[in-house]
């Protein structure tokens, strides 16, 4: 019990740093969710660039809107949802730039990907982001982050039928890659 | 069922994906929030400069908006009006003044209903040469029926209706009578209150503040701050100078050049100095009589600089820790005070020269503090902790700026100007000052003084 209470009054004080934009917190909260968020900003996005763009612009929302945060809940999970909604409107932001055809664009590769590891979440990392832009959101949104088909249209501007059948695509496309680099490693 | 062991599957390997932590992202981040917190501060600054051009815009527009503006079209002569400055008259133009000839004037009349119905009074200070002339009787009888707001005072007929305008209280019942009125017989009725400087027969229009004032129902006139006499037949005027008081209200920006002092008064590390740029940014309010001139107003002002590095070393059995101060930005907010004197005029060239005192305190100070931990129970070596410190937050442990005396400092601060004057309202000036700093045990840490050299550039209306 007087652990919790301990913990509970550092994040507290912690909490406070961060409000003071003292900036040994800001690293410090940095370091400590830096993995995990860029995990969620990779699968977001089609390289590691992109990524870190989404990462910080999340960061910056994150520090200046700390004193929002509810001391209790899961700091971790109020960030993620974050970047989350950083990475929606990243996506948002470039689809109005974006003049190809998205199911025809050309699939960039990732860094992320190791050729010489074993299948494993690296690969299908690196399938999620050879994904079009609008497949790879609707698929993170759907699958990972459980949103339902009208809230992945409301939050992307697109229509219920667009966001199902985008993610049908996306399922089909990603069983292509994964199946290839089974593939591939077993021969 | 396929879809969702597939979408499972997906689930499970990415969700908590994690990445290993790379530090020269953290260096990326750093450098983005500095750019925030400058671009923040560039933002506050912007906006503060756009509200006060606004109320500058608000207080120009009032000024010049056409209350009580007549809807009698404009009379049939251009007069050719030279903005002179007062002081720029040769006295001989007095002594010329008072030989002009008699003016004879008949009385003529002028049909109220043209006349402007508001009982506003006119705001627009001129000082006027006018150089038309005016021979015709047919023309003299024109010029009677101008309206009794005329802004360009230039002529004598012009000046002779001023009285009317002042005297609308008298007139209102004529008015209402639909009645005309002869100009000069309303003239002379201010007659008996004024001091001639230029006698002229008939009628006597110069007069001094002092005495319109005393009576109100031509205190009206006093708000032309005095006006001119300008005889038609192509001669010298002569200018009254209105001994009233105007109120000045005036914007500036001045880059700075800080000399920061630090440590001034530790006696056992050798005091160095500095130099440091900033910028300042404010707004004076100024009461203006005659020469003189106390103004006051608000200030604000932006400095950062490096600090020679002072180490605290500090050790126990394990560790040894060096502390010193990296970099210091200051938000400062000053309170000025300064009275100038108007020691020249050349055409529309005003010198002068400025002395005063300034509050200054400390709005907030970001401090940047390098601590370097070195041995066997830390595995930390560099650690760079910055905070914030101000009005509303203070360093407790350093107890610094946490208390009043530590968040101010007061300056003299003197200086000389010049000021173009663009017209009777607005004029431009620059004015170079060096500000010293006196009392206060000096901020920061190292208890440091900032002198500085600014160069002032700014403009001013008078309301």
């Amino acid at each position: 019990m007087n652990i919790v209470l301990s913990l509970k009054h550092e994040e507290q004080n912690f909490i406070a740093a961060c409000i003071r934009k003292e900036r040994w917190a800001q690293k410090k909260l940095y370091e400590d969710s830096y993995s995990k968020m860029m995990g969620v900003c990779l699968r977001y996005s089609n390289n590691s660039e992109d990524a870190r763009d989404i990462l910080h612009e999340g960061y910056i929302k994150v520090f200046k809107n700390i004193s929002k945060y509810n001391p209790g809940t899961s700091l971790n999970a109020w960030i993620r949802r974050i970047m989350v909604n950083t990475s929606i409107d990243f996506y948002r932001k470039n689809t109005r730039r974006r003049t190809e055809d998205l199911e025809n664009a050309q699939q960039k590769s990732t860094t992320i990907a190791d050729a010489d590891s074993q299948i494993g979440e690296k690969e299908i990392l690196a399938a999620v982001q050879q994904l079009s832009p609008a497949y790879r959101m609707v698929f993170n949104l759907y699958v990972i982050e459980g949103y339902s088909h009208k809230e992945v249209a409301q939050q992307l501007g697109i229509t219920e039928s667009t966001s199902r059948s985008n993610l049908v695509k996306a399922r089909l496309k990603l069983k292509e890659a994964i199946s290839s680099k089974y593939t591939e490693y077993g021969e | 069922m396929e879809n969702n062991y597939f979408d499972d599957f997906i689930k499970k390997e990415l969700e908590d994906i994690e990445v290993k932590y790379n530090p020269e992202d953290w260096d990326l981040m750093e450098e983005r929030l500095e750019q925030e917190e400058k671009l923040r501060e560039r933002i506050i600054l912007i906006k503060g400069i756009e509200i006060a051009l606004m109320l500058l815009l608000v207080f120009t527009i009032t000024q010049f908006l056409p209350i009580g503006k007549s809807n009698i079209p404009a009379p049939p002569f251009k007069p050719n009006l030279n903005v002179i400055s007062p002081q720029s008259l040769p006295s001989p133009m007095i002594e010329q003044s008072k030989s002009i000839d008699k003016i004879e004037r008949q009385p003529t009349k002028v049909p109220l209903e043209k006349q402007p119905k508001t009982t506003e009074r006119p705001k627009t200070i001129i000082f006027a040469k006018a150089e038309n002339t005016i021979n015709s009787s047919t023309e003299q009888n024109t010029i009677s029926t101008l309206p009794v707001q005329t802004k360009a005072i230039s002529t004598y007929s012009t000046v002779a209706s001023i009285p009317i305008q002042a005297t609308t209280p008298i007139l209102k019942k004529e008015r209402e009578e639909n009645r005309t009125v002869p100009i000069v017989e309303k003239v002379e009725k201010i007659e008996k209150s004024t001091l001639s400087e230029l006698d002229f027969d008939s009628p006597k229009v110069i007069m001094e503040d002092k005495m319109i004032m005393e009576t109100e129902e031509i205190a009206s006139v006093n708000d032309f701050g005095g006006f001119e006499v300008v005889d038609n037949t192509k001669r010298d005027i002569k200018v009254i100078l209105p001994k009233t008081k105007k109120l000045r209200f005036g914007m500036y920006f001045r880059p700075d050049a800080n000399i920061i002092m630090a440590p001034y008064k530790d006696e056992e590390i050798q005091s160095y100095k500095l130099l440091t740029d900033g910028y300042t940014g404010g707004v004076s309010f100024g009461v203006q009589k005659d020469r003189w001139e106390i103004e006051t107003g608000l200030a604000y002002s932006f400095l950062s600089y490096k600090p020679k590095p002072i180490s605290e070393v500090t050790s126990s059995a394990v560790d040894i820790k060096l502390q010193y101060i990296d970099n210091i930005e200051y938000n400062m907010l000053s309170l000025p005070v300064a009275f100038a004197y108007n020691f020249a005029t050349v055409d529309d060239w005003k010198f002068y020269a400025k002395g005063g005192g300034a509050m200054n305190l400390v709005a907030s100070a970001k401090v940047d503090k390098i601590l370097h931990i070195v041995g066997e129970s830390r595995l930390v070596d560099n650690v760079s902790p910055s905070y914030e410190v101000g009005l509303f937050t203070s360093d407790t442990q350093q107890n610094l700026l946490s208390r009043f005396k530590d968040n101010h400092y007061i300056s003299a601060n003197i200086g000389f100007g010049v000021e173009k004057v663009l017209n009777n309202r607005f004029g431009l000036f620059i004015e170079p000052t060096y500000s010293h700093t006196f009392f206060g045990a000096g901020l920061a840490p190292n208890h440091d003084r900032i002198n500085r050299v600014s160069l002032n550039v700014g403009a001013k209306v008078t309301l």
